[in-house]
């Protein structure tokens, strides 16, 4: 027989546990006194529910004397004698098939969101309402301008950071004057593009993740659908017309600046004559290769917009999700950036 | 000893930027009763609530929430006091990370960490058994359907027993099967612990089903307020349109194109 205390609350019952553990040891049939219980709590009767849990098969906990209100109190909770299993653990395997299937998944969703695009700007010079030219200049605003500063900050501090460096190579065989060369090349070829693709990757590429994400969880797109119009169309044509325009003048400027940074290092630190500079950077630099870093811009820009918009899209469930899908595209950009770039260079270098 | 009101609200002024919300709300809610706010969309209903719960602070007036006034509490002091009450927001409000059993366990193991793990996990079996939702314990909120997610909400804001539990529109967007078993749970808890319950709704079944007492808000002011019956009464004009399910939509017209094109040139 064991007699439990007046109140039975949650206060009460952390205490008891080990005492109730200790009394009853490995009896099998157990009678408890309620007698003098008269406030029970969820947490107390959870405590009977865990004893009368413990009991073997067919057995019950005897309780006696329970006040009325405790009766009452008792009636109201159900117990739950079987729980439901958890699910059970998925293999290695089955994840990494999964895993496969989603990205299957993913990739056929992006080629179609390619394909839309790419129907929706031929089909759009054709129609006159294909295209949002206000919605485009709005987001020319959005990607284009505002990203202007921070792209040419770290450009310009790039620029002036590979003239740093080189000029303890070229000094010591007394070739400062190719620094030149160096920036220029590198800066319009490869660096360039590439700084301003990674910064608008994480500064427009995640906003437009985000922002389609939210419009998917909270039905706006399955609401533009109903209206009959077609999502890419209305959302996401204008945000890649506004890029392929925006990101070649971005590039230009961060080119332009991360040169400067380099002239400035150059001039100051390394003894080159601004003249020497700029001629033997005119000797260097052909349009060939500013024209390859205009190109590779506008490749990036629409990678970085179409996987964003790809990620957003495909967003199911709440708040979170919108989360996982902005890192993802930012994550995915970025690697497809890289990945594009050198295969660009590639193409370039091997096709002359 | 327990204070005779959970609820006092003494001319509550809400702001949101430069517009007044509410204008010197007057509300009252007794131990034990099913209080609930009614009004239109857009009257202050949900900001009342907010207020209530301290998520909002007042522009004017003063909040006293089991007796304790909101503005002079300290934060422990304000603790204590949400530890005795639960609230069912309007969307669920669960978090989608963790399984419907770990979001009902959540303030258990936070509230009262010296429960064994054994105790937590009886008591949410229980809660979640109460909502009948056991089958779905395993799974996260995004795998549940609307009124599961109401539901499981509902089991969380119960895991401590609360003193007080506040509504935000508990049957909007479902269907009247589930709005009326979940009113009818509401009610259960009300006449089985004697848990003072504060619904905001705007449905009229809701509020037939469950009330005892109604605060009617219009405009950000309180129109009536008193037992369901009373008011329902009063033959205000507010009350009598909304009770009678008359709106105001499309009054902002000056009559129709028909009665216009009838007049002949302009209204």
């Amino acid at each position: 027989m064991l007699k439990l205390p007046a109140r039975l609350t949650r206060h009460e019952v952390a205490a008891l546990g080990a005492a109730i553990d200790a009394a009853l040891g490995r009896r099998e049939s157990v009678s408890i006194d309620l007698g003098d219980v008269c406030e029970l709590d969820s947490a107390g009767v959870a405590l009977l529910a865990g004893l009368q849990r413990r009991m073997s098969a067919g057995e019950r906990l005897q309780i006696t004397h329970p006040r009325p209100e405790v009766v009452k109190t008792l009636a109201l909770f159900p117990f739950v004698d079987r729980t439901p299993a958890a699910p059970v653990e998925q293999s290695v395997t089955e994840r990494v098939g999964e895993w496969a299937l989603v990205a299957r998944e993913a990739a056929l969703d992006y080629l179609v969101l390619c394909a839309d695009v790419a129907w929706f700007c031929v089909a759009g010079l054709f129609r006159g309402r294909g295209i949002r030219w206000s919605q485009v200049a709005f987001e020319m605003a959005s990607m284009g301008s505002k990203a202007l500063g921070v792209v040419g900050l770290i450009a310009f501090l790039v620029g002036g950071t590979i003239a740093l460096q080189s000029a303890l190579q070229l000094r010591q065989f007394g070739a400062n004057i190719f620094v030149a060369d160096l920036i220029s090349v590198s800066l319009t070829r490869e660096l360039g593009p590439l700084m301003a693709a990674v910064v608008v990757a994480g500064r427009s590429g995640s906003a437009v993740a985000a922002e389609l994400a939210t419009m998917t969880i909270t039905e706006e797109v399955d609401a533009i659908r109903t209206l009959g119009l077609h999502p890419v169309r209305f959302l996401v044509l204008p945000k890649f017309i506004a890029i392929s325009i925006t990101q070649p003048l971005v590039t230009v400027l961060a080119d332009a600046l991360g040169i400067g940074g380099g002239f400035l290092v150059a001039i100051t630190y390394l003894g080159v004559g601004p003249g020497a500079f700029l001629a033997r950077m005119q000797q260097a630099l052909l349009v060939k290769d500013l024209l390859t870093g205009l190109f590779k811009s506008v490749l990036f820009a629409q990678l970085i917009v179409t996987i964003g918009a790809t990620c957003g899209m495909r967003t199911r469930g709440g708040a979170d999700a919108v989360g996982r899908s902005t890192t993802t595209s930012v994550v995915a950009s970025i690697f497809a950036v890289i990945v594009a770039d050198a295969i660009c260079s590639m193409i370039f270098y091997f096709g002359g | 000893m327990t204070h005779p009101l959970s609820v006092e609200v003494r001319g509550l002024v809400a702001r949101y930027a430069d517009t007044e919300v509410l204008h010197g709300v007057d509300l009252e809610v007794r131990r034990g009763e099913v209080h609930v706010i009614v009004g239109g969309s857009g009257c202050g209903k949900s900001t009342l609530l907010r207020h209530i719960i301290g998520l909002l602070r007042p522009a004017a007036g003063s909040v006293r929430l089991l007796g304790v006034d909101q503005a002079s509490a300290d934060e422990p002091e304000w603790e204590r006091v949400l530890q005795r009450i639960g609230v069912l927001f309007q969307g669920g409000a669960l978090i989608n990370s963790l399984s419907l059993f770990d979001n009902v366990a959540l303030p258990l193991r936070e509230r009262a960490p010296d429960l064994s793990a054994a105790i937590v996990r009886e008591i949410v079996l229980m809660k979640v058994a109460q909502v009948g939702l056991l089958q779905a314990l395993h799974l996260t909120p995004p795998q549940l359907s609307g009124g599961m997610r109401k539901r499981a909400a509902l089991a969380r804001a119960m895991a401590l027993d609360p003193e007080v539990l506040f509504c935000d529109e508990p049957s909007a967007g479902l269907d009247p099967v589930t709005a009326a078993d979940l009113d009818r749970l509401i009610l259960s808890l009300n006449e089985r612990f004697g848990m003072s319950i504060v619904v905001v709704t705007h449905e009229l079944a809701s509020i037939d089903s469950i009330a005892s007492h109604v605060t009617m808000l219009a405009a950000g002011r309180v129109v009536a307020t008193g037992p369901l019956a009373e008011v329902k009464r009063m033959d205000r004009p507010e009350i009598v349109a909304f009770f009678n399910r008359v709106g105001k939509l499309g009054a902002d017209g000056a009559g129709s194109v028909l009665e216009a094109l009838q007049r002949g040139g302009r209204a």
